[in-house]
């Protein structure tokens, strides 16, 4: 199980990154509600029934630069619990050919990860996006020459929190099954 | 004031007076009208609009009494007192008209030649249409201002127009509009400027749009222009949709809508 982050090297000092992991666990299991703010989905058709509405051919814009595009992009509302919580946003599920850029900054410089998988789920709660099947990330590191690949089945991409965004610690992406690493040269 | 006016002093007072109308070959009264004023023109009358209470509902035999109404009043009417000549005579054909109702056999056929020469200016009307089928109410209105047209009462427009849309006799959506228009002939709805759509059954669920077409046999919205969508936490801008009447269901763009523009929709967690 290997995490990234931006303040570190990703691959090449396992037993940092192993830290930055349990440091960005420590933030997703908390109870506050992390929502990325409003989020804007360009889509070619669309279609809504009581229980969902899909859109296809989606691009999802997230607070922060974030993106997601996906073949399907299924918004499921809350239908039960707290008064103020119905009709609220409870997850974004994507479906085939999933993508998710991720806008990082390190220093002054930005530079854009990239996620790719076939299903994604997004949780506005925690400001997640858990990625399933053919997971491969892409992402760079001014210490190293290339981009850093590593494939796996599944991952979760931990954004930002409201008032955070400039912090560095995120986005955190933890890969944590069956991975490879592809590790580039050291600078 | 057979120049249309509002009696001031002495409304006249039509009790049990309404209009309704039936298809030609429905037995059901698809609509009545039942409003608080109403204006009767035809091509060689000036426009009268007289003050209704309590309006009750009559057969068609109401309608033989209208016209035959209407052509008492080829008569120009400038003084309070013609105005009260008219309406002791509406009252003799109203009433006439009712025992004949009671007596006669509801026959189709003998209306609908009144029909087709009839044209009505309601104002401040409250029209409930039914289902001439099944004789469910398929959607009410409250009405600044309608008209049927020269085809006769079987189409007509209204002028700022509020509502209720029923899917089989449940009320499934109100409406707003700044024109409507009905076609019975065709059984379709239509509903321009400013449309709104609130869902009665669906939270979270409404709509505005330039114009809408509901076909009112297949329970099928189709909306154009400038299409907003607020759906739970999804606010979604399109330039078209097909919707079923309770807008449970949406698609975007209509099919077979000639702009397939993409959308882009807004969603607050």
């Amino acid at each position: 199980m290997i995490a990234y982050s931006k303040t570190l090297s990703l691959c090449f000092v396992f037993a940092v990154a192993a830290a930055a992991m349990i440091g960005g666990k420590a933030e997703a299991d908390g109870p506050r509600l992390n929502g990325s703010g409003p989020i804007t989905i360009k889509f070619k058709s669309s279609e809504a029934t009581p229980g969902y509405l899909i859109y296809e051919y989606a691009h999802a814009t997230m607070r922060n630069g974030t993106t997601l595009d996906s073949d399907e992009l299924k918004l499921i509302p809350f239908t039960g619990g707290a008064s103020r919580s119905k009709g609220s946003l409870k997850e974004i599920d994507a479906n085939g050919h999933v993508k998710a850029t991720l806008v990082d900054v390190i220093g002054t410089t930005s530079y854009t990860d990239v996620a790719t998988s076939d299903n994604g789920v997004y949780d506005p709660v925690n400001n997640t996006i858990t990625l399933t099947g053919d997971v491969t990330i892409v992402v760079y590191n001014p210490s190293v020459d290339g981009p850093i690949t590593q494939t796996g089945t599944t991952a979760v991409i931990y954004l930002a929190p409201p008032g955070e965004s400039s912090n560095p610690d995120y986005p955190k992406i933890d890969m944590q099954q069956g991975h490879t690493v592809v590790s580039p040269k050291q600078k | 004031m057979l120049s249309c006016k509002k009696p001031k002093t002495k409304p006249i007072s039509l009790h049990r007076l309404s209009i309704r109308c039936w298809p030609s070959t429905e037995q059901k009264p698809c609509w009545s009208f039942q409003c608080d004023f109403i204006g009767i023109t035809n091509s060689n009358l000036t426009h009268a609009v007289f003050s209704v209470n309590k309006v009750a509902e009559l057969g068609w035999g109401k309608l033989g009494s209208v016209e035959r109404f209407v052509s008492v009043k080829k008569a120009r009417c400038r003084k309070p007192w013609i105005i009260a000549v008219y309406a002791i005579a509406l009252l003799i054909v109203c009433g006439s008209c009712w025992i004949h109702a009671a007596n006669a056999d509801d026959s189709p056929s003998e209306t609908q030649s009144l029909l087709g020469s009839l044209q009505a200016t309601v104002v401040d009307a409250h029209p409930t249409f039914v289902d001439p089928n099944t004789g469910r109410k398929l959607w009410t209105a409250n009405v600044a201002r309608a008209h049927t047209s020269a085809q006769g009462l079987m189409i007509g427009e209204m002028d700022r127009v509020d509502g209720v849309f029923y899917d089989n006799g449940v009320a499934a959506n109100s409406f707003k509009a700044t024109k409507l228009t009905y076609d019975y002939t065709k059984k379709i709805v239509k509903g321009f400027g400013g449309v709104k759509l609130v869902s009665l059954t669906q939270k979270f669920t409404s709509l505005t749009c330039d114009s809408i077409i509901w076909y009112t046999i297949t329970n099928k919205i189709i909306g154009q222009g400038h299409v907003i969508i607020r759906k739970g936490p999804a606010t979604q801008y399109v330039s078209s949709f097909e919707a079923d009447t309770k807008l449970q269901h949406f698609i975007t763009p209509a099919p077979g809508s000639t702009s397939q523009a993409p959308g882009f929709v807004t969603i607050q967690p």
